[in-house]
């Protein structure tokens, strides 16, 4: 509750995923903001707006989430041109004070052009990168070079996995020093256990995933038909929706399994936990993860999770909660197997020993705690200037590339002294703090809804 | 701002999440990218295998060559049309008994296509082209020659990139190759004189676009040494006919099938030194099993 | 002015934010309702920081009251006091408050009490009594209805509001007292009428006294039973009582926020006033033993020739329903049900119009009555629109029959129907030829050109065959005018139709071939590619063909290829003409429809007599003297006439075309043949 460390810093989150979307990376800005809050930082969101939400919106204990009125091009990403988000980044970046840019996402192209021009203002840099990329096909030879020019001036990178450090240090060929693992979180009290929902005369396996190849659907078509002709007290829950739904539902129909697979379509975020409780096993059929939240909120839950060896899943549960086979259909039938011969022996611990042992494991006051560090790090480091940040540019990023984007850095100057020139810092006015040790939201101005206001106001 | 990156004596780093290590957060562990590996799935070349390969390659831009040729004699009238589609039903038959003797009739029985069903086809062509021919014939009247050129020289361009040349890349389609140097055949076929010519000149790319690389194929499969002195003499029938038409044409011609079959192969073989995959566990899991028998 | 909402707002306001603050995540809810709630006297309030809404709120208000400022501006120097007084409550209240102020409805939250005292302004000059009329509790409002004089018995005037009450359902009650003194005050008087309050008790109890006549009245309140004795401020509104009894108060279109509340406040008011008819019914020259004073005391309104006409109606009504049920009974006999006639029934717009004209007829004669005022002006909409389309339809009858027009009309149509058929064949020769330059595809044009110009052939010689009988079918036709100039209109729609049915058949020709050949090349250029259309899961999958299916397929799409332009120029031109014939037509229809909904009555009735349709009140402000009560005078805010007509139009039969544009395009662009003109009762295509 007191102003955390040495200094509170003034945070911009940026990222084209957020509430009202709701997902993976949502969540983990939502949640790291509140925490980074709760420490006495200055936080707020920026991202862009989402149908008729256009605008500033205020979150829980101020948040403060700027909705910008830019075109979405394909799946929540922002079409992107690198220059016509210039004034409004600025004038944001500027009114609100703000020390540190944190963006989210490699997907989000609002997130690199904040990178960018935060840069071009000189302002500090954090990136945190939630997802493993290949290197092979064009496409991403193509999105590893743009993320190499994004990152190469880069103040400090946050990975979630190890694994998603390696590979991130290999696309972007960064100095691993630069990069910190900072796991994601799960909230312990929204998936408690609770072992009187579940059916214990029959086994029941729960699958909650979007139904896409990349979650190894394809696997779960072939394993659901062994298991349920070996075991004939297994049911299945699948929830979740997607282009692969249709392979499940011709199995369900090929062998008659209507009474023991359950496929519940698209769940809310706060349905999930119900429908976890009822479930002994979780199974997670990914062909590919940087770090699976699934399997966590799984265990919070209490059950025994079965998942493919893959991306960051080894590192994240220790060997006695979790089983891991290799992304075929015999050896996840085996790790089945072996989970249900435990369940029948009664060798699993109780629902409520695993919430009890998951829940010390990812914290998100742990995750802030760690991220503030980042900042404190940063803080102290100084910001290339325009000279060397062109060096950088041309002789890390490949001569064509780094060329090209020295340009269009030289042009972002030119258009951010245009812009100074235009409206001076001087007459864009400060915003009053909504969160921060300044903030407006902070206690002191919650009470006095009968009584006069005689506090003293915050100053502007 | 520099972490220490030596280890907490007695306390060795552990790729784990769960628990808190005495480590920084960036710290960098001598077992950093150990699971790297590079170019797991290179293949080694021989240069006598990849020339042989090419000769499928070779034969595509012989055919066309061939092709565009027969025409070129039909429309300065050096060609006749009876004369070329007594010697296109020749050539057919010899094909067709081949076809069946190359592999002692395994094929057929495989496949279980019957001659009657073969006979019935070529009726059917037959008669439909027959039919047809004059409505080709004006079909392109009112359009300019160079559009025509164009048009059919593009067509065959497509119809040599997505011909099925036995790779496997997404980019192959054997309909759309097909399809295309018949969209190209009737384009050219309706700038001849007359009706026959049309009619004739759609059978013979009907034969040398669709029957020969069937027949081909085959030779390729059972009688290696066969095919290769088929496709050399291929070769030097088409450069012969293009010599005749124009010298220089049969000189880029040549060096083109020489690049091709000789050049490229070598080209490849070096480059593969210079290949660098990445390898590691953040690789997408493929999924090395048939799982469609699930389904039938 | 607030730093924090300002600016937001500028920057919001850049960017063209529209829907400012609406929603509010948890926790900060309570914040900004608390700070609304909050009657701020201290100059240091501390304002919510995104209060661009209210001063949005504050502008409007601004402007309203300057407004008011100009549209009223006595020279009396006691007004500009007033309106400074007003300029200093509108620096310290909240803005909501104002407005609910100057709107004369009392706002939910603000610390003093204010009475609203409707008095009627024809018992402005009456003599002393009591007051009788409706207390609305929830609006701390009185509505007065009329005076009782003196002298009168108690118990006789309960019974009376007893029996006022059983019949009109409207809870009237005695409110306080009245008292007009000639001369100077009488103490007396005052007691009296105190005593009164005892015998009538009423909680509050009223007092308006006027001294001689001055303009300026003394109103104060008695309330005996209140647990918390508030200084109630008075403000008395004088309202025209036959305007608001005759008056029908229109609710605002959107039912949400302020207005509507302000709008269901109001028309309690006017509610009480209309259904108490019954009060106004006794006059003063009565025998009763109560003496009233209204608007009707000095005699009710009547009329012979409007008693007359009701009595006449009857009969007539009755009379007319006979005829419209024999005639209706006709038209659904089975005789007229045989397909040929059906079919060109129900493609001919005059039988629809006559139809619906029928229609019309009935909902007149209906001898119920109209329960509502909406029914009463639907009648009356439909009859005033009967009358004038048969008196239009009768002087252009008139017109056409004089000087022999009909006979130079028909005289001048085979020509101009030989003229167009020979406009179409050189159009034909001219694409037959090298049109505009392009170059089409020889066969295929003689072969269609040849066709086309047969079908000309066959209809000249179709109009010649008709052309000694046109005079006497057209003399008839013209007859049916009468039945109204929608007819009239409709039957010139048909023979336009008529006459270039022509053009239609060979629109639908070339639409069709159009069609088929987009979608034989369509399917053909899925083979091309090797892809099929799967109709089970309504997408292309790719498909393996036999070499046969391959080679015709491949041969045939090239052939359509190459034929298209010319399929596609012909298609064109057609579409074009029929597209033209067809907005002809729409044009004529598009009249019909207008004269058919036009809301005649209803507009008259807003130019003659705009008070009976009223969209709300406005209030102007009276001389106004220290110490007495506020004075407003209520006047009725006739609806727009653009109110009038949306409210009140006639429905009509045909709809318009629900296709967008773009699906128009789309459908002329793949061949679709169009029906722009669709009739309520057809099957969706």
């Amino acid at each position: 509750m007191e102003g955390g460390g040495p200094e509170a810093h003034s945070v911009c989150m940026v990222s084209d995923f957020f509430y009202p979307n709701m997902g993976g990376v949502e969540s983990h800005v939502y949640q790291l903001s509140q925490c980074l809050i709760e420490r006495g930082h200055k936080v707020l969101v920026v991202t862009h707006a989402y149908g008729h939400r256009k605008g500033v919106r205020y979150l829980t204990n101020g948040l403060k989430v700027y909705y910008l009125p830019l075109k979405v091009m394909y799946n929540q990403s922002t079409a992107t041109t690198l220059f016509h988000s210039l004034p409004l980044l600025r004038y944001i970046f500027v009114r609100e004070r703000v020390t540190i840019v944190h963006a989210h996402s490699s997907f989000s192209a609002m997130a690199h052009d904040a990178l960018f021009h935060a840069k071009t203002m000189g302002l500090r840099t954090v990136f945190t990168d939630h997802s493993l990329f290949g290197f092979a096909d064009v496409s991403s030879v193509l999105t590893n070079k743009l993320l190499t020019v994004s990152l190469c001036d880069t103040n400090h990178i946050i990975c979630v996995s190890y694994t998603s450090k390696e590979n991130t240090v290999l696309r972007a060929a960064l100095d691993p020093r630069i990069v910190s693992v900072i796991p994601n979180a799960v909230d312990p009290t929204d998936f408690t256990p609770d072992p009187s929902r579940r059916d214990d005369s029959t086994i029941t396996i729960v699958v909650v995933s979007r139904l896409v190849y990349r979650k190894g659907i394809d696997l779960l078509s072939g394993i659901i038909p062994e298991l349920c002709q070996k075991y004939p007290e297994i049911h299945f829950i699948v929830g979740g929706e997607g282009p692969k739904r249709i392979i499940l539902e011709e199995v369900r129909e090929r062998y008659q399994l209507h009474d023991r697979v359950r496929l519940l379509g698209g769940l809310e975020h706060q349905d999930v936990r119900n429908v976890l409780v009822q479930g002994h096993i979780f199974l997670n059929t990914s062909l590919t993860e940087a770090f699976c939240m699934a399997i966590v909120e799984a265990a919070s839950c209490g059950l025994q999770v079965v998942s493919t060896r893959v991306g960051g899943i080894p590192e994240v549960l220790p060997e006695n909660l979790i089983i891991l086979c290799e992304p075929s259909v015999k050896s996840l039938c085996d790790g089945l197997e072996k989970a249900i011969s435990q369940l029948r022996s009664g060798t699993l611990p109780s629902p409520e020993t695993v919430h009890n042992e998951v829940k010390t494991f990812y914290t998100w006051r742990n995750v802030a705690e760690r991220t503030e560090k980042v900042y404190d790090r940063v803080a102290d480091e100084v910001v290339l200037p325009m000279k060397e940040r062109l060096d950088r540019l041309m002789t890390h990023c490949g001569p064509v590339t780094g060329c090209i984007f020295a340009f269009f850095a030289v042009l972002n100057f030119l258009l951010l002294a245009f812009l100074r020139w235009m409206t001076p810092d001087s007459i864009i006015d400060v915003a009053i703090d909504a969160t921060g040790p300044k903030g407006a939201w902070t206690k002191q101005c919650l009470f006095g809804k009968k009584r006069r206001v005689k506090e003293e106001l915050p100053n502007s | 701002m520099t972490c220490a990156q030596q280890p907490v004596p007695g306390r060795r780093w552990q790729k784990v999440l769960y628990e808190r290590q005495p480590f920084p957060d960036n710290y960098v562990d001598q077992r950093f990218l150990e699971e790297l590996r590079k170019n797991v799935h290179a293949r080694q070349y021989r240069y006598q295998a990849v020339v042989f390969q090419s000769g499928a390659v070779v034969q595509q831009l012989c055919s066309v060559c061939v092709f565009v040729l027969t025409w070129w004699y039909m429309d300065a009238g050096m060609l006749s049309p009876q004369g070329l589609f007594g010697a296109a039903l020749v050539s057919s038959l010899l094909g067709y008994v081949l076809f069946d003797a190359v592999d002692g009739g395994a094929g057929r029985w495989a496949s279980g296509r019957t001659r009657w069903a073969d006979l019935k086809s070529t009726l059917v062509f037959a008669a439909f082209t027959y039919g047809f021919s004059p409505v080709l014939k004006t079909l392109t009247e009112s359009i300019s020659t160079d559009t025509i050129y164009a048009m059919s020289a593009l067509m065959l361009l497509g119809h040599l990139i997505f011909f099925d040349y036995g790779a496997n890349a997404a980019i192959v389609s054997s309909t759309l190759s097909l399809n295309m140097a018949i969209f190209a055949s009737v384009c050219l076929a309706s700038r001849l004189p007359r009706a026959l010519h049309a009619f004739v000149m759609v059978t013979f790319a009907m034969q040398i676009f669709a029957l020969w690389p069937m027949l081909q194929k085959k030779l390729k499969a059972q009688t290696p040494r066969c095919y290769v002195g088929v496709t050399v003499l291929f070769a030097l029938a088409a450069l012969a006919g293009l010599a005749t038409v124009s010298s220089v044409g049969a000189v880029l011609f040549a060096s083109l099938l020489l690049a091709i079959s000789c050049l490229c192969p070598y080209c490849l073989i070096r480059l593969q030194l210079l290949k660098d995959n990445i390898h590691g566990p953040w690789d997408e899991a493929e999924i090395k099993e048939d799982l469609s028998r699930f389904l039938m | 002015m607030p730093d924090l909402g300002w600016s937001d707002g500028l920057c919001l306001s850049v960017y063209h934010h529209q829907r400012p603050f609406q929603d509010w995540e948890k926790g900060f809810t309570g914040k900004l309702q608390a700070s609304l709630e909050f009657p701020s006297n201290s100059a240091d309030h501390q304002e919510p920081p995104e209060c661009a809404y209210g001063c949005w709120l504050s502008l409007m208000s601004l402007l309203k009251w300057l407004g008011l400022v100009f549209l009223n501006m006595p020279s009396s120097p006691l007004w500009w006091l007033w309106s400074a007084q007003i300029f200093l409550v509108f620096t310290h209240h909240p803005q909501v408050e104002f407005l609910c102020l100057l709107a004369g409805v009392c706002p939910c939250r603000v610390t003093a009490m204010v009475l609203k005292v409707f008095f009627p302004s024809c018992c402005s000059s009456a003599d002393s009594g009591i007051l009788i009329g409706r207390w609305i509790s929830e609006q701390n409002s009185v509505v007065i209805l009329a005076v009782v004089h003196f002298p009168f018995i108690p118990v006789q005037v309960k019974q009376y509001l007893g029996e006022v009450q059983r019949v009109t359902k409207v809870s009237v009650s005695v409110l306080g007292s009245w008292s007009n003194s000639k001369q100077e005050k009488e103490e007396s008087l005052s007691e009296f009428l105190e005593d009164l309050g005892t015998i009538f008790c009423h909680e509050p109890w009223i007092q308006i006294s006027k001294e001689g006549d001055s303009k300026f009245w003394s109103c104060s309140i008695l309330q005996k039973h209140s647990k918390n004795p508030q200084e109630e401020e008075i403000i008395l509104v004088y309202y025209d009582q036959r305007k608001v009894m005759l008056s029908h108060l229109h609710p605002p279109l959107d039912t949400a926020g302020q207005r509507a509340e302000d709008a269901s406040k109001l028309s309690a008011i006017f509610g009480t006033v209309a259904r108490s008819q019954v009060l106004f019914m006794t006059d003063r020259y009565n025998e009763g033993p109560i003496k009233l004073t209204h608007w009707q005391s000095d005699g009710v309104e009547a009329s012979i020739i409007v008693e007359l006409l009701k009595q006449a109606s009857v009969p007539a009504c009755m009379l007319l329903t006979f005829l419209l049920s024999l005639l209706s009974g006709i038209c659904r006999s089975r005789v007229l049900k045989f397909w040929p006639l059906s079919f060109l029934w129900s493609k001919l717009s005059t039988c629809e119009q006559l139809g619906h004209r029928l229609q019309h007829l009935q909902v007149i004669s209906s001898s119920k009555k109209a329960q509502n005022q909406n029914q009463l002006m639907r009648k009356a909409n439909i009859f005033v629109s009967l009358l004038i389309d048969v008196v239009l339809g009768i002087l252009l009858m008139s017109w056409l029959y004089r000087k022999n027009r009909i006979g130079h009309l028909a005289d001048t149509l085979v020509p101009v129907a030989d003229h167009v058929a020979e406009e179409l064949q050189d159009l034909l020769q001219w694409l037959m030829g090298a049109p505009a330059g392009l170059k089409m595809n020889r066969a295929l044009d003689q072969v269609l050109g040849r066709f086309f110009l047969y079908h000309i052939h066959l209809w000249i010689s179709y109009i010649h065959l008709l052309s000694p009988f046109i005079e006497m079918i057209l003399w008839y036709v013209g007859l049916s005018a009468c039945l109204g100039l929608t007819v009239a209109l409709c039957i010139l729609s048909d023979i336009i139709a008529l006459l270039t049915f022509h053009i239609y058949c060979f629109y639908v020709y070339g639409a069709r071939l159009y069609c088929l050949k987009i979608y034989g090349l369509s399917s053909l250029w899925r083979l091309f590619r090797g892809k099929k259309w799967n109709v089970l899961r309504q997408r292309v999958d790719s498909c393996s063909y036999d070499l046969d299916q391959l080679f015709i397929g491949t041969l045939l799409f090239t052939i359509l290829l190459f034929l298209l332009p010319t399929t596609a120029l012909y298609y064109l031109v057609f579409t074009l003409l029929r597209l033209l014939v067809v907005i002809v037509q729409g044009l004529i229809h598009l009249l019909v429809d207008l004269i058919d909904s036009l809301p005649l009555y209803s507009l008259i009735l807003r130019l003659c007599r705009s008070y009976r349709l009223a969209a709300g009140v406005k209030f102007r402000v009276l001389e106004q003297q220290d110490g007495k009560p506020l004075r407003l005078l209520m006047q009725i805010n006739p609806l727009s006439y653009r109110g009038v007509v949306q409210t009140y139009r006639l429905p009509t039969y045909s709809c318009y075309p629900r296709d967008s544009w773009a699906s128009l395009c789309k459908k002329l662009f793949l061949g679709e043949l169009i029906y722009p003109w669709k009739h309520k009762g057809d099957k969706q295509n």
